[in-house]
Order: structure tokens, then C-alpha cells, then sequence
């Protein structure tokens, strides 16, 4: 059905570059990704009702969260990949980001429940039959867990996915867990009861760091933040750079999802033609996209050099030029 | 709107805001009290309801202070999201204060209990219905004004307290009546209408951070400024995204090929202020300039009578009693029409008369004999060509000399000449 789905996005979007497929490559890690989770969640879960290990099945249900991580960042990709509708004239792209608000606040949740199991464990620790089994269990799933991480990490930066990103530390945080498991059993072993709930405390820490900052990334990102200040000197280092362009200002970059929309005010000669304007802009549109490939759209409005009404325009006050008052 | 102007608004909301919260407070304290007392699960949710809109309040004035922030060059489009967020924390508090009052009335449904000081309960309903339905009317009010979702999400709600306040009263009435579980009834139906509202609340503020178009309607309103505009020839792709009480607007806009940018900027600055006038909520707007891609030519030519295709050429412009436009298709006329001339009744400015005339019904094209100076210029800003009528000539032999590019720019008569 994902396929199906896809295949007729491809071919409507057979001219917008490798965007789709980035997108599309994405939507098949977190789906892959999804997919190993579940598995690795059945197995743990039997591995802790048949050992009667507390860790393991508290880890089962961490695992859980992470299925429910992967399935909304594959959720959140998916949507992205849908083409602007007149309801929604600029994409679903920002569904990436709101999706990874909902793991950021998943894994909040997620470090609270962690800390409440080590606070429960350091009254009542749990008795554990099965030891070899159990720490089997647990260095199968951290190793899947690491692979994971570096998967999604790779995949993440290379389509510029949030949602991706915080995934791979969430995954980060299962190997840690993976590893705490192994340790505790040998702790149990030697009596030493107040180290495992101190690790349980640290590794919920790492995944607070993780979500806040990957929260505050997507909710900065759907507040229509700038990317970082180089890009968008690189932009306009790009625009000036055009051929007939004279000068550029009113640049505006928002963040999206993966993607970036952009827009400037580009100067040119007075005398130029709007026929000759058009050509140059769609020449710096052609410029920008090919140099950065996650702009996604340029709205290019093109003005005179040197126009005093234009450069208030610079600034987000309205224009009134007397200009267009005599139009009337 | 200017951006003071915009700023003067959105304090008009957060003192709405305010004094809104003030008002509910007391409200669910009151509430509250005589709902504990009284025993009544049905005041006592709704007291939690009123509570749930404080906080709502509280989240709104802030979200709409924060917002009064300048873009800044990380924000460059504004911090109006601030308030979409406040939104949708609103929402999220509103949807589970429904689910408590819900599952406790459920509790009270199973085993009824019986409301003590039947009439103070019953006033403090009454009371509190009645003040919610002046507040309901005030937040709407400035709510519409100021165009903040948040302030007429605000004011909805308020309108379900006066509901849930009436209902509670209903209930209450009715067990003392004697109907047993009609006052925790009532409280179940609070709850459940608490959590609808809050669910809407919460889609809408997530619409908006996906940049959706809420308003259909604003495009084809847009769409109307923009073709009324002199010069402009047709107009696509408008979008349109909200952000917190404000719109941001991108459109394309065909102009004639060769008109040069400077009047190409001219235009444009005129219907973004054009469309500001009527869409007070815009923030900003691109106008990106297209050269025309119509294939279909609008020639206007004077005739003295209304006679279709075949009507008596006029050798005048400006006291000409009729027009004709004819629409070319390649060449070929596809259709036509004819208006009547309204200046030829004007002592003075005739000419100027008509060409807002030929600009208003987009002429591309007018073949005349003489045109003066001052209509001249109308008609060139209006991107209206002016072509020579050769003498002696009929509609058929004009529209063939022209598809022959056979006529020649018309030079006006300088009368100071």
C-alpha cells in the first residue's frame, strides 16, 4: 500500500530533483526501523515473563515507546511526502516536525517512567533466575539498538530529519539500557544495590537532554525559524551573485520540516523588462535550488536598485509609495 | 495596517485576555465553594471547567505578549506561532479537564448522592451562566477585532460555559424534583462537551503550524483585488499561511511582457495595499511579476453605433458613444461585446474617462484615430497598446491590418501644441 502510494507520487513529481527521494528513503528507514523494533520487543517481552526479569520486561516496555517513536516519525514522513493541496498551499512538511514533538514528549515521558522504576527497585530489589539468558537478551537487543542509532543517525543527517535524529538517540539510550541490564545482573550478583538506580537516573537524563533539544529544534522549526546564519549569507551570496541581479534584500528563510522556503526582494535595473525579470528569476531560483538542495521553493519578487519605498519593505513595514497612489 | 497598528491590536487582546481571567476566577471560586459544600459533582465540574479556562486565559495573555515581539533575524517571519502554541497547550488542558469531570460524573451516575442548600447552588448556576454570557460576548467582540484565534477560541469557550452553567442548573432542579441521577447526568454531558471543544481547539492550532490555508475564501477575495488593479492582466498560485492572529501571502501576478519593472513595482505595491485595505490581518505579501501568457488579445476599437462585427468605426476616442472589444485568438475574432461610452455625456476629461473605461474591461489594444495626451498615459499605465487607425477603415479591415501587424503606435496630440 506504501508503495502504491508512493509510485503515484513519483510519477506527479517526476520533475522536482531528489527531494521526493530523499523524503521517500527516509519514510523506508523509519518503516524499516519500526518494523525491527516490534520484533525485538516480542523477544524481550517472552525472554522477561519465562526469566522473571524485572529489567527485561521493563525494558520490553521501553521498547514499546520506541516502537511508538518510529511508527510517528514514519507517520511524520509519510505525511511530508503528500503534495501541496489548496488547503494546505505549502506542503505537509511541517507534519515531519510536529511528529517529532510527539516523540520528544514520548521520551519525556519515557526518562520519568525510568526514573520511577530505579526508585521502586532501590526499596524492592527484584530476585532473577535465568542470568545467562537474560544478559544474552540484553546484548542481542543493544547491539540491534546500536545498529539502529547509526542507522537512523545516518539517514537523519543525510535527508535532514528531525524526527530521524531524536529516534537515533532514543535508540542511543536502549543500548545504555541494554548495557545497564547486563551490569545490574552482575551487581545483584555481588550486592551492591544503590548503583543501578544512580545509572537508571543518568541514562533518563541523557534521554531529557535528547528530547528538549530536539523538542525545542521542531517547535523552533515550526515557528518558522532562520536556518543557521551562514546559510542564509550563502543564499544571498548566491542571489547577488546572478547575472543582472544588482542587489538583494527582504531575505526571508524559514525552516520546514527537512526543507527550506525562501524569499527575497531581488533589485535590478529600472529599465528591465518584466518579461527580462521573469528570466532572472527563475535564473536565481535555478542557482539557489542546484547550490542548496533543501530549498524547496523561492518566492522571488523583483524590484528596482536603489528604490527608497522598496528597502522599507526590507525591514517588514508596509509599503507606501506615492507611486501607487498616481496609479489610480 | 501599519505595524503599530498591528501591535495596538494584539495589546487590545491580552487586555481582553485579562480581564477575562480575572472574571472567571472569581467565578470558579465561587463555584467551587458552594460546589463542595453542596455536594454537587455537576457545580464542583464546572467550577474545574472554569478553572481549566483560567489557565487557558493565563496561557493565551501570554502566548499574545510574547507574540508582541519583533521578528528578529532567527524569526525572521515574527514570533505570532507563540500564540499557536499557547493554543494548543489550551486545547491539550481543556480536553483533560472534560475527561476528569467525565469519569468522576460516570462514579456519581453508579451512586447518586443528594445536593444540600438546594437554592444557593441553584443561584450561583443561574449567577454564573448569566456572566459567562457577558463574557462570551465581550471576547467575541475583541476577539473579531483583533482577528486572534486564540481570544475566539477563548470566547467559544465561553459560550459552553454558559451551556454547562444552564445545564448544572437544569440538573440540580431537576433531582431536586426528583428525577435521581439528573444532576450527575448533567455533569457527564459537561464533560463530554468539554472535550469536544477541546479536541476542535487543538485541530486548529495544529492546522495552523502546518501553514494550512484556513480561509479558502481569502484567496478568491485576493484573486478579486488583484484583477481590479489596472495593468494586471491575471494572477495564480496565491498562497496563504497564518501565523498566530496574522496572514502571510505570496501570489503571481502576469503583467504585460514589456512593461518595465519600476511600473511593474508600482503595481505591485498597489495591490498589496489594496489588499491590505480589505484583509487588515496581513502581514505581509510577494508579489512575484509574471510576463502575461494569455493567448487571447482584448482589442478595443471606438464605433458610433451598436452594431456587432459590423458597427460604423468612430473617428473619435473620448466622444465616441460606444466601444467594441473584440477578443482575437490567434488572429481570429473569438468573441466580442460592446459597452457604451459613459464620458460622452462629460464636459471635460473625456478621454480620460474612456481609457479608465478600456482598462477596466482589460483591453491589451486600441485602435483610434486621435487620442490626447493625458488619456494617452492612462491607457500606457494601464498597459493598454495604442495603434493607429488607418482612415476609411471597418472593424473587419482593422482587425486584418492588425493580425498583419500592419498598424502603427499612435502618437497623442499634444494640444499645447
Amino acid at each position: 500500500m506504501v508503495y502504491l502510494s508512493l509510485s503515484r507520487n513519483d510519477r506527479r513529481l517526476n520533475v522536482v530533483d531528489g527531494r521526493t527521494l530523499l523524503l521517500q528513503r527516509g519514510v523506508t528507514v523509519a518503516r524499516r526501523c519500526t518494523a525491527v523494533l516490534v520484533v525485538l520487543s516480542v523477544a524481550k517481552g517472552i525472554v522477561g515473563i519465562v526469566s522473571g526479569s524485572i529489567a527485561l520486561l521493563a525494558d520490553a516496555t521501553h521498547t514499546i515507546m520506541d516502537i511508538a517513536g518510529s511508527a510517528v516519525v514514519w507517520l511524520g514522513l509519510r505525511l511530508s511526502l503528500r503534495e501541496p493541496t489548496d488547503r494546505f498551499p505549502y506542503g505537509f512538511y511541517k507534519a515531519e516536525s510536529i511528529c517529532t514533538l510527539v516523540v520528544c514528549i514520548i521520551m519525556i515521558f519515557t526518562a520519568a517512567e525510568i526514573i520511577r522504576e530505579s526508585i521502586e527497585k532501590l526499596f524492592g530489589p527484584s530476585v532473577i533466575v535465568l542470568r545467562p539468558l537474560v544478559i544474552a537478551v540484553a546484548v542481542g537487543s543493544g547491539t540491534v539498538s546500536y545498529f539502529l542509532a547509526k542507522y537512523k543517525e545516518k539517514a537523519g543527517r543525510e535527508i535532514n530529519s528531525q524526527g530521524l535524529r531524536v529516534e537515533s538517540k532514543h535508540s542511543l539510550a536502549d543500548v545504555l539500557n541494554a548495557a545497564l541490564v547486563c551490569g545490574s545482573v552482575l551487581l545483584t550478583y555481588f550486592s551492591i544495590s544503590w548503583v543501578e538506580p544512580l545509572a537508571a537516573v543518568m541514562i533518563s537524563a541523557f534521554i531529557l537532554w535528547a528530547a528538549l533539544k530536539f523538542g525545542k529544534d521542531s517547535i523552533f522549526s515550526l515557528m518558522d525559524v532562520s536556518p543557521s546564519p551562514e546559510m542564509r549569507h550563502a543564499i544571498k551570496e548566491t542571489i547577488v551573485g546572478s547575472p543582472a541581479v544588482m542587489g538583494v534584500h527582504g531575505l526571508k528563510v524559514r525552516r520546514s520540516g527537512p526543507f527550506v522556503f525562501v524569499e527575497a526582494h531581488v533589485e535590478v535595473d529600472r529599465s528591465t523588462s518584466v518579461e527580462k525579470a521573469h528570466v532572472i528569476a527563475d535564473e536565481v531560483q535555478e542557482r539557489v535550488k542546484k547550490r542548496f538542495r533543501e530549498v524547496d521553493s523561492l518566492a522571488i519578487h523583483i524590484g528596482m536598485a536603489h528604490d527608497e519605498s522598496d528597502s522599507h519593505k526590507a525591514q517588514g513595514t508596509p509599503c507606501r509609495g506615492e507611486a501607487g497612489e498616481s496609479n489610480r | 495596517m501599519s505595524a503599530e497598528g498591528r501591535i495596538q491590536l494584539l495589546r487590545n487582546g491580552a487586555q481582553a485576555a485579562r480581564t477575562s481571567a480575572v472574571v472567571t476566577t472569581m467565578l470558579a471560586l465561587v463555584k467551587a465553594g458552594v460546589g463542595f459544600l453542596s455536594g454537587s459533582i455537576a457545580l464542583l465540574g464546572d467550577a474545574v471547567h472554569s478553572f481549566a479556562d483560567v489557565s487557558a486565559s493565563v496561557a493565551v495573555w501570554l502566548g499574545l505578549k510574547l507574540s508582541q515581539r519583533r521578528p528578529s533575524e532567527r524569526f525572521p517571519y515574527g514570533f505570532y506561532k507563540v500564540e499557536t502554541f499557547t493554543l494548543l497547550l489550551v486545547s491539550l488542558f481543556v480536553a483533560v479537564a472534560g475527561g476528569e469531570i467525565l469519569l468522576e460524573s460516570l462514579r456519581r451516575v453508579m451512586s447518586p448522592s443528594p445536593v444540600a442548600f438546594v437554592s444557593v447552588t441553584l443561584s450561583v448556576a443561574a449567577l454564573s451562566s448569566v456572566v459567562s454570557l457577558l463574557l462570551f460576548r465581550y471576547k467575541l467582540q475583541i476577539g473579531r477585532m483583533t482577528n486572534s484565534q486564540a481570544l475566539l477560541g477563548e470566547a467559544k469557550h465561553s459560550l459552553t460555559d454558559v451551556w454547562s452553567s444552564a445545564l448544572v442548573f437544569i440538573g440540580i432542579l431537576a433531582q431536586y424534583v426528583g428525577l435521581a441521577p439528573a444532576e450527575s447526568i448533567a455533569g457527564l454531558l459537561i464533560g463530554v462537551l468539554i472535550i469536544w471543544l477541546g479536541v476542535g481547539m487543538g485541530r486548529d492550532a495544529v492546522l495552523v503550524l502546518l501553514d494550512a490555508c484556513l480561509k479558502p475564501e481569502l484567496i478568491s477575495q485576493m484573486r478579486n483585488i488583484t484583477n481590479e488593479v489596472d495593468g494586471v492582466k491575471g494572477v495564480h498560485d496565491i498562497k496563504v499561511r497564518r501565523s498566530g492572529p496574522f496572514i502571510f501571502g505570496e501570489m503571481h501576478v502576469e503583467l504585460d511582457s514589456a512593461m518595465s519593472v519600476e511600473k511593474a513595482a508600482r503595481i505591485s505595491d498597489t495591490i498589496e495595499d489594496n489588499i491590505r485595505r480589505s484583509i487588515q490581518q496581513l502581514d505581509s505579501l510577494l508579489v512575484r511579476t509574471e510576463p502575461s501568457k494569455k493567448d487571447v488579445y482584448r482589442i478595443a476599437i471606438p464605433v458610433v453605433h451598436d452594431g456587432g462585427l459590423s458597427s460604423k468605426v468612430s473617428e473619435h476616442f473620448g466622444k465616441s458613444p460606444y466601444f467594441i472589444f473584440i477578443d482575437l485568438h490567434e488572429g481570429n475574432p473569438v468573441s466580442w461585446f460592446v459597452v457604451e461610452n459613459p464620458a460622452v455625456s462629460l464636459d471635460k476629461k473625456r478621454g480620460i474617462e474612456a481609457a479608465h473605461l478600456l482598462a477596466r474591461h482589460k483591453a491589451d489594444a486600441l485602435v483610434t484615430r486621435e487620442v490626447g495626451e493625458g488619456p494617452y498615459h492612462v491607457l500606457r499605465d494601464s498597459s493598454v497598446h495604442v495603434l493607429a487607425l488607418n482612415r476609411k477603415s471597418e472593424i473587419r479591415q482593422v482587425l486584418d491590418a492588425f493580425s498583419r501587424r500592419a498598424l502603427r503606435g499612435l502618437v497623442p496630440v499634444n494640444k499645447q501644441a
